[in-house]
This record gives C-alpha cells, structure tokens and sequence, in this order.
C-alpha cells in the first residue's frame, strides 16, 4: 500500500509538472478557489477480494460528491473530493430490509485539474488524481443485519467534466468519472461476531461514474 | 490488437457476468420450460445423483460418469413455471434400499424402490415440506416444515414405511436440516442469525448458536471432523465447531445467493451455487476448520442449489433451463 501511495504521488507531482507547462505559457491570472457539488450514479467492476465482486452485493452506487479546488493558474487546480456514496443491494426482499440494506461507499481523492480551451459554449476540463476508499455493504433480514467492510488504496481517478457557465461564478457540468482501486483489509461481521484482517487475495475494482456538478468559482 | 480488445471483452463479460456456465449439462425429461429444483444430493449407495425434478413430476437418477438419466414419474406435475420451487417432488433421501421423496404439492411423503424405478406407498405431511433427512440409529425420517414451523418425525416401519410419530416446534424456522449420527443430533437453522442443535432422541433444543447470517439458508456437516457449515444467503459461509457449543471456527465472503450447497469430506471440499452471483463457488476446509477459497466459475442464472458427489464434480441446478451441470473441480 506504501508502495502505491508513493507511486501516486510520484505521478500527481509529474502530472502536476506537464500540465502546469502549457498553462504557464498562457496566462497568469490570481489564484483563486472553486467548489463543487456532484451528484451521481456509479457502476461497479471488479473484486473487493479474490472470488467476490462487487455487483455479487452491490448493484449500483448513488454518490454524492464535494470538491474544493485551488487554482494555481488559469487553467491548472489542485482539488480534493470526497464521495459518499449508498450502495444498492442486490439481495433484499421486502422494502424495509432493502431500506435497511443500503451500503455505503465513502471516497476520497486529490489531484489535478486542468482546463482546456473552450469548445463553444463548453470548457472541457480533465482530472487525475488518487486516494482512498471505504466501502461497505450489508444486508438485513427482519432486523438481524451482516455487512462487509472493505478499505484500501484508489490507485487512480480519472474524471473528465464539461463546464457550462451558468452565471459568473457558477458553472454546471456532466461528469464522468473512473476510479480504479484495491482494497486491502477487510471486517466481516454478522450475528456472533466478526472477522478482521487483510484481504484473501487482492483484486481490482473499479467505478464508472456519470453524474452532474454545479461549482462555484470563488 | 484484437487479442487485446478480446481480452476487454472477457473481462467486461465477467464483470456483468454473463457468458456461458461452466461443465456439461444434462438435460432432464419434461423440459422446457425450468423446473423449480431444490435439493439435489448425491448416494453412494446407488451411485447416482439424485435430483428432484419439481413440475415435471419426476425423481431423477444420473449416473455421473455417463450422464444417463433415469426417471421415477408419477409425482405431482404442473405444466408451467414461473420460478421459485413449489411445485411436486423437492427432496429426497436414501435410506434402507428405498428412496424417500417429498412432493410438495400432494404434501406427501412417498416410498419409493430404486431398484424397480416406482412408487410404493405414499403418507400425508402435517404441513408443506422442504427437506427430508434419514436418522441411521433410529430408523427414522425427520422432514422440514417451514410453514408449519415445525419438524415432522416419521418412524419406518418393518417394510420401511414412515409413519408420523412426533413434531418439534420451531419457532422461526426450520430453514435446511442435516443429521449428525455421531453426537446424536440434528441441525437445523433459525431464518436469520442462528443454528439450532437438537437431541434426535430427547428432541429437545441443545444448542442455538449465533452463526453469521443475516439470513441463513445452506447446511453441510463434516460427521468426523465436527465441522458444520452454515451458508448465508448474502454470500458468507462459516464453519461451526459443533464439539464447541458451535463456536466460529472461519468464515469466508465469496459470492452471493447461497441455498442448497454441497460438501464431499474425503476432499473436504464445499461447493455452493449463487443467484446473485451467477456463480459456483469452491472453498477448501483445513483439518482446523479454516475455509480457503480455491476458486470461481460461471453457473447458470438463478442457480442456487449444490451437490457434490465422489468423483471430484460437483452439481449445479438451471432452474431456468430446468437441468443440472456436472462440474469437473479442477481446484
């Protein structure tokens, strides 16, 4: 996990590098700030482990995310998000336990964003970053509830928006975003207990995600 | 370049899960459309797998080396199916050179002769049946009535003819049945959360152990080891040290939709089928009781029964399909 960390830092600080280079050349405006506000719907791919996918509990994901940015220039920023999402169970059967069942997928990432010129009335804009993630599921059946909590590494997210200008300030965007991570440890708990540890044997995942940002230029 | 989009392909395949399933189907008289199976089991006495064929109306025998059916009819029919598994004969037992099948819409209890491939003699159910289990040492059969709450006790007879003698309420329950000669008990589950241990001879309650499941379904014992293994329908299967008031000796998360599974102790090997999943998993058992997963291969939708049998397959049902897939374990 060490190793992936320093290997995504390694990459933001070089991305940071490439892009910052056609930026500087263009313009040097304040600094200033932005956030954002995105809501979305997410498909998963992949294992949470060796022999478990994700989509064997959950089908889908609702995530809802806030990101703060600090522009370095014109056209590159600095952002951190933070996703929280609700899984949709696969297994559930009356509407309560399904109520009851939701999972739960909380995300965090830094990176780089960096604008492109606009294409009419668009302002593409294409991110990259890293982080971390918990995810959760859980079913419950009449009351008595078993969960599965996974944590580990987002090794990369890619996210790609188009910004239509909606004021001065505020901005209205699709997004679509993939992250690709590894969990590494693992809590199974159900009635009787629990077991914790490392996972049994690693696996990608990953999210594709399509949602809609408003932001706000400060 | 187009081994690489080939690979894509296979692994977004994978991902939804679709594909076709894994091993050598064997198509069941009757069909289409599916059958609504449920328990599947294998005997070694008759060496064949035993698959009660719901709607069809039939109990059928596969060789597993030649998969050549042979078909016992006369159980109740329904021409249509619209899933789930409520229809005709559901399970079955072997015990004593007979065939005990329960047929769910005649809620009967049949004899039936391997030997010359017919009924002998039929009893009526106190309630509509799920599992029927052999007691070796009191020659009887214990059948599960979930909507009766209840487990029905069937003494046989000289001619090996059952006759209801007893019910043991179960409150919650009884969800999937296995009997354990060598301590002396039947086990049994609670829907959510626990597993119930019963004295086959007092018939009293002896142990209700907390077993991991939110929702408990499948049921499998290692006789020597004193391993049972409960598995969950949302996909956790643990192993319960029945020497130790069952406490949790492992549990594994793979897979989702679990029911009927399979166990083949000689290899100590655990199969079990996901709807949710669409898969066939294998999982390893140490002599400790540590489960270990060996591997995941495609099964067909809606699978959600196991069964193992001696030869290293295992057995996965296509309710949709209304047939059976023999397994090869290459783990």
């Amino acid at each position: 996990m060490k190793s992936h960390a320093a290997i995504s830092a390694l990459l933001l600080s070089a991305s940071l590098e490439l892009f910052a280079g056609g930026a500087r050349a263009e313009a040097s405006t304040p600094s200033s700030a932005t956030l954002g506000a995105t809501l979305g719907a997410a498909l998963p791919v992949g294992s949470l482990e060796a022999g478990s996918r994700i989509s064997d509990t959950t089908f889908a994901t609702v995530p809802f995310r806030l990101d703060a940015g600090v522009k370095l220039d014109r056209r590159l920023l600095v952002f951190f998000s933070m996703d929280y999402a609700f899984g949709i169970p696969t297994l559930c059967v009356t509407a309560d336990d399904c109520t009851s069942s939701l999972g739960t997928d909380v995300l965090v990432i830094v990176g780089v964003r960096r604008a492109f010129p606009r294409l009419g009335p668009v302002t593409p804009e294409l991110g990259w970053g890293f982080g971390y993630e918990w995810f959760t599921s859980r079913l419950s059946d009449s009351g008595v509830e078993s969960s599965r909590h996974y944590r580990g590494p987002a090794l990369a997210a890619l996210e790609l928006l188009a910004h239509f200008r909606l004021g001065r300030a505020l901005r209205l965007a699709p997004t679509l975003r993939a992250v690709v991570g590894e969990f590494s440890h693992a809590t199974l708990s159900g009635p009787g207990g629990e077991t914790s540890g490392r996972v049994d044997g690693l696996a990608l995942h990953g999210w594709l995600s399509l949602g809609a940002r408003l932001g706000y230029d400060l | 370049m187009n081994r690489v989009w080939g690979l894509g392909l296979c692994a977004l395949a994978s991902t939804f899960g679709c594909g076709a399933p894994e091993g050598d189907p064997v198509e069941l008289p009757g069909t289409p459309p599916g059958i609504g199976f449920d328990d599947l089991r294998y005997s070694p006495e008759l060496s064949r797998v035993l698959v009660p064929a719901g709607r069809t109306g039939n109990l059928a025998l596969i060789d597993p080396k030649t998969l050549d059916v042979e078909v016992i009819g006369g159980f109740s029919t329904r021409g249509d199916f619209g899933g789930g598994h409520d229809d005709g004969p559901t399970s079955v037992e072997y015990a004593e050179g007979r065939l005990y099948v329960t047929d769910r819409t005649a809620r009967e209890l049949v004899t039936v002769d391997p030997k010359l491939l017919s009924r002998i003699d039929a009893v009526a159910l106190a309630a509509s049946p799920d599992y029927v289990r052999y007691v070796p040492g009191r020659r009887e059969l214990w059948v599960s009535e979930p909507d009766g709450s209840q487990i029905e006790i069937f003494a046989l007879d000289d001619a090996g003819l059952p006759k209801s003698i007893e019910l043991i309420p179960i409150d919650n329950g009884p969800e999937s049945l296995v009997i354990d000669p060598v301590r002396g008990r039947a086990y049994t589950h609670h829907w959510q959360g626990s597993t119930l241990a019963i004295d086959l001879a007092t018939r009293e309650i002896v142990g209700d152990w907390p077993n991991r499941c939110a929702s408990s379904r499948g049921i499998a014992l290692d006789e020597a080891l004193g391993f049972l293994f409960v598995a969950c329908s949302e996909g956790t299967t643990s192993v319960l040290d029945v020497d130790a008031d069952g406490r949790v000796l492992s549990s594994v998360a793979k897979g989702s939709g679990f029911d009927v599974i399979g166990y083949e102790p000689k290899r100590r090997r655990l199969y079990l089928a996901g709807t949710s999943c669409d898969c066939l998993v294998t999982l390893g058992v140490s002599s400790g009781g540590a489960l270990s997963f060996l591997g995941r291969v495609r099964a067909p939708g809606e699978a959600h029964c196991a069964a193992a049998d001696d030869a290293g397959n295992a057995w996965v049902c296509d309710p949709d399909e209304g047939r059976v897939f023999r397994v090869r374990d290459s783990f």
